[in-house]
């Protein structure tokens, strides 16, 4: 090979250029052929490097100095708190040991005392006056069990009818005084048994619900004190005499029921319920451990898990307090707020979609201007040469945004690009995720094998820690066919849609991927995602893993940077992140909408809002708007705060095409990965037609049954 | 031209007084830090490791590293040597976890490179390419006005070979055999500082 050869091919290749496989193995032999060759390029290999991260530094130096300064302040805040954390730590030993040394003394005693008591059981005193009084003989209603005390729910028959009021244990009475010489006195009269009114009855039990560790049956009476617990997936009301309900959903516990002349109360101990509430004269209050609701009147639904309470309400106006400081916050219906450490306790919009279609006009957007720019994108997409269309192997994106722009698919240049697309080897991370995305909006019946080629490719270069980086080649063994079942969605069992694949194929890891950063794991999960979609089944575990990635690569301040190791978050690998991280909870069954950490993702967003720049980056652009489409239709969240992501985002992207009708950032000093996708990402944008995810799971768990039922 | 790209280098001593303001304990001190040196950093760690958004990750976690670990620093190296020292700790560590992918793409021209590039990055001492990057720096306040502006299009302001190539009415090919002659040129010019002992401090 001539060095005139070797030196065009080097340029090419050091300048980001694929090489046709061939023009690369040249290259390797001729470099691993001739040492004195090899270091000279190595050499040159290395001052360009230094050259290319240097004229980086340089160009986002603001960027790169506001990035340091958010990274050393967490650190400060890191220190204060683990220097407040240690003393505290010191305090507590300190506090333990002051009170150890009395209870060493009282220890001491008890043990004394144990040691003396066989001698005087022996010889019982005789006993003239009881030294302890007998208690008052029970009322004919026990009084209320503390609340918030664990009971063990064992099955108990229970009588019929329903039965009355429930008695707690009872002492055993004491036995009769042995006979004395002098009578003692008489015991006071017992009090007079209190008038008890049930405050509640239980209703449309479903499965097993107990009421004071007693299975309870419909129309069972429930008074003060009392709790309501539901095992497993059971249902049941709790319907108060002025209409008040409260719907609890399965493994609820709901204690201390209380209704008095201050108002009704209960507190919500773990699950899930919806509470129904007539007009009151007095707030109605729900506690959980985490904080406080009060009512006048108002349909809501309050959940509890182990560290969070999260609180929608649906119509009416309630005041959510926050125990640990006793902040409130007025939620009017429509509206939510979680109380989970780490998120802000703020009210949040339930549903704020943008509109759907994306033709029609969007508020605050010429919607002419933006269907003309992407027709100008379009044209100018499909007149580049397919060899120019390289680095990130953008056939599959063009094609995709191609779709997504409503253009013909019988066009020359859509037929040859689907054509080289289906023809070359799969080949890189972000390649197979785009394949598989296009094909299986396109026509996931027809290409469902392709399709799970990409999904095979995913799979098998998925990391051991649930990420991806760029992916090598894999071999596709033949999945496993089986028939595809109807889809489970909120309102039922739908029907397979026409265009549908009829079949499910399963796919088995063959092995684990190279070390993976956080821009191929956001497109091989939106690849991953549209195999599901396409009746390309994937292995839970893989799934899972995803999701672990996501949640263990967050950064404390609640958004993403490139790698899992080091950098701050950035807007692009932040919105990406943030998509990713709902389509795994999705596909898992979880809901992800009051997630901590979907919701910490979501305030970094808000906090970081800009459409005119990559939030902390200031290059990757317009792969940056396209991470944020994605997460807000994933979110179905119209705003980001105060910022209409999509009015923003459209009009600064409309005066920003170029003549020709691409869009690319050269000659502003910031990186990108060409005018290709720049372009495509411009478009994806600008339609808008990222398919939505349903918060399914969150539906199954919080909506217990419909209002009225 | 040359003027945009080049390096307005201060004492050590100054530098050295800058660490102690941030020792005892000024943000704006420490910004300063960041502020001088988070070019060479960037280059420093750009001559082994290819990709971009990995330099800029490492160079922010080589001075969040030097934040922390500020009270450590005592002077026996320059500023500078002691945050290159960070830095090519990070790379190493990045090195390390890209060597199982390395292995297994050992037949892809990315992966034979970014192997080659870690091997030598791992072996030279951070005092030895201290001094070459600073005579980098020295040659390339030397260029020529025209190379300097190529690469002041190139490497700083991000143009690509083919925005170059249709400014300039020229092939991309030529616009990319003319930034490697003068990659060739700075080569020889920093082996020769190098070698006569004449870098700057």
């Amino acid at each position: 090979m001539s060095q005139d050869r070797i030196r065009e091919l080097w340029t090419r290749a050091l300048s980001g250029e694929r090489l046709p496989a061939a023009d690369e193995q040249e290259l390797l032999a001729a470099l691993r052929g001739d040492e004195s060759l090899r270091r000279e390029l190595l050499d040159d290999a290395e001052l360009h490097g230094a050259l290319r991260a240097r004229g980086l530094g340089r160009r986002n130096e603001e960027g790169f100095l506001r990035a340091v300064a958010t990274g050393t302040a967490a650190s400060d805040r890191e220190s204060r708190f683990l220097r407040r954390l240690e003393g505290r730590i010191a305090g507590e030993r300190r506090s333990r040991m002051t009170w150890f040394v009395p209870a060493l003394a009282a220890a001491g005693l008890l043990v004394a005392a144990l040691l003396a008591w066989p001698s005087r059981r022996e010889t019982p005193e005789p006993v003239a006056t009881p030294k302890v009084r007998p208690k008052e003989s029970a009322p004919k209603v026990a009084p209320p069990p503390p609340p918030e005390v664990h009971r063990p729910e064992p099955p108990r028959p229970e009588p019929e009818p329903p039965p009355p009021p429930p008695e707690p244990p009872r002492p055993e009475p004491p036995k009769p005084a042995p006979p004395q010489q002098t009578p003692p006195p008489k015991p006071p009269a017992p009090p007079p048994p209190p008038t008890v009114t049930a405050l509640a009855k239980l209703e449309g039990i479903v499965g097993e619900a107990t009421v004071l560790g007693a299975p309870a049956r419909n129309g069972r009476e429930l008074f003060a004190g009392q709790d309501v617990v539901t095992t497993g997936q059971a249902q049941a009301l709790v319907v108060f005499g002025d209409g008040t309900r409260l719907d609890l959903a399965g493994d609820t516990a709901v204690r201390n029921l209380k209704a008095d002349g201050e108002g009704k109360r209960a507190t919500l101990v773990r699950g899930v319920l919806v509470a129904d509430v007539a007009k009151q004269p007095h707030p109605m209050v729900l506690a959980t451990p985490h904080g406080e609701v009060a009512v006048l009147g108002t349909r809501l639904r309050l959940g509890v898990e182990k560290t969070s309470t999260l609180l929608e309400v649906a119509e009416g106006r309630v005041a959510f307090r926050r125990l640990a400081d006793g902040r409130s916050l007025d939620l009017a219906g429509g509206q939510y707020a979680l109380l989970a450490p780490g998120v802000e306790f703020v009210v949040r919009p339930m549903a704020q979609a943008a509109p759907k279609d994306d033709t029609k006009p969007y508020p605050g957007v010429d919607q002419r201007r933006v269907d003309a720019a992407i027709a100008r994108g379009v044209e100018w997409l499909v007149k580049q040469p397919l060899d120019t269309q390289r680095g990130y192997s953008a056939h599959a994106m063009v094609l995709y945004t191609l779709l997504h722009a409503k253009a013909n698919p019988q066009h020359p240049a859509f037929q040859s690009l689907l054509k080289a697309v289906l023809e070359a080897p799969i080949e890189r991370t972000y390649c197979a995720a785009f394949q598989a995305m296009f094909l299986s909006e396109f026509d996931a019946a027809k290409y469902q094998s392709r399709i799970a080629q990409c999904g095979q490719f995913l799979l098998d270069n998925q990391n051991e820690d649930g990420g991806w980086g760029y992916g090598d080649p894999t071999t596709y063994p033949t999945p496993i066919v089986s028939p595809a079942k109807d889809v489970a969605t909120p309102g039922g069992r739908a029907k397979r849609e026409p265009t549908r694949p009829k079949n499910v194929l399963t796919l088995k890891r063959q092995r684990y991927g190279g070390p993976s950063d956080n821009s191929n794991s956001q497109y091989a999960t939106l690849g991953l995602r549209a195999c599901l979609e396409a009746g390309v089944a994937f292995p839970r575990e893989s799934l899972e893993l995803a999701k672990k990635y996501w949640e263990s690569h967050q950064k404390e301040d609640g958004g993403w940077a490139y790698s899992g190791g080091g950098g701050t978050s950035y807007g692009s690998m932040s919105v990406g992140g943030l998509g990713a991280l709902i389509i795994c909870k999705h596909h898992l069954g979880e809901g992800w909408r009051a997630d901590p950490k979907v919701l910490k993702a979501v305030d970094w967003v808000t906090k970081n809002f800009t459409v005119a720049m990559n939030p902390g980056k200031e290059s990757w652009y317009f792969y940056y708007l396209y991470a944020l489409e994605r997460a807000g239709v994933f979110t179905n969240l119209r705003s980001f705060g105060d910022h209409d992501w999509y009015k923003e985002g459209a009009n600064h992207l409309l005066g920003l095409q170029n003549p020709d009708g691409s869009w690319h950032q050269s000659g502003q000093g910031k990186e990108s990965s060409g005018p290709i996708p720049d372009t495509c990402w411009a478009i994806l944008f600008l339609r808008r037609r990222t398919p939505p995810l349903q918060d399914v799971p969150s539906v199954d768990r919080f909506n217990v049954r419909p209002a009225g039922k | 031209m040359t003027g945009s790209i080049s390096v307005h280098h201060r004492g050590v001593d100054s530098d050295l007084e800058v660490v102690r303001r941030a020792q005892a304990g000024s943000a704006d001190a420490f910004r300063e830090l960041v502020r001088r040196h988070q070019a060479q950093v960037h280059a420093f760690l750009g001559r082994f490791i290819a990709r971009l958004d990995v330099v800029e990750d490492l160079a922010q976690e080589t001075f969040l590293k030097a934040y922390r670990h500020l009270r450590a620093y005592r002077g026996e190296s320059s500023p500078r040597v002691w945050l290159l020292g960070i830095a090519k700790n990070e790379a190493l560590m990045q090195l390390r976890s890209e060597r199982s992918r390395r292995s297994r793409e050992a037949a892809s021209f990315d992966a034979a490179l970014s192997g080659w590039l870690a091997e030598r990055g791992e072996a030279g001492s951070v005092e030895d390419q201290e001094r070459e990057l600073r005579a980098l720096e020295d040659c390339l306040r030397g260029l020529a006005p025209e190379s300097a502006g190529m690469i002041d299009a190139f490497y700083y302001r991000g143009e690509s070979a083919a925005d170059l190539a249709r400014r300039a009415g020229k092939r991309e090919g030529a616009v990319r055999m003319t930034l490697l002659r003068i990659r060739e040129a700075l080569r020889q010019c920093v082996q020769s500082k190098v070698a006569a002992g004449r870098v700057p401090s």
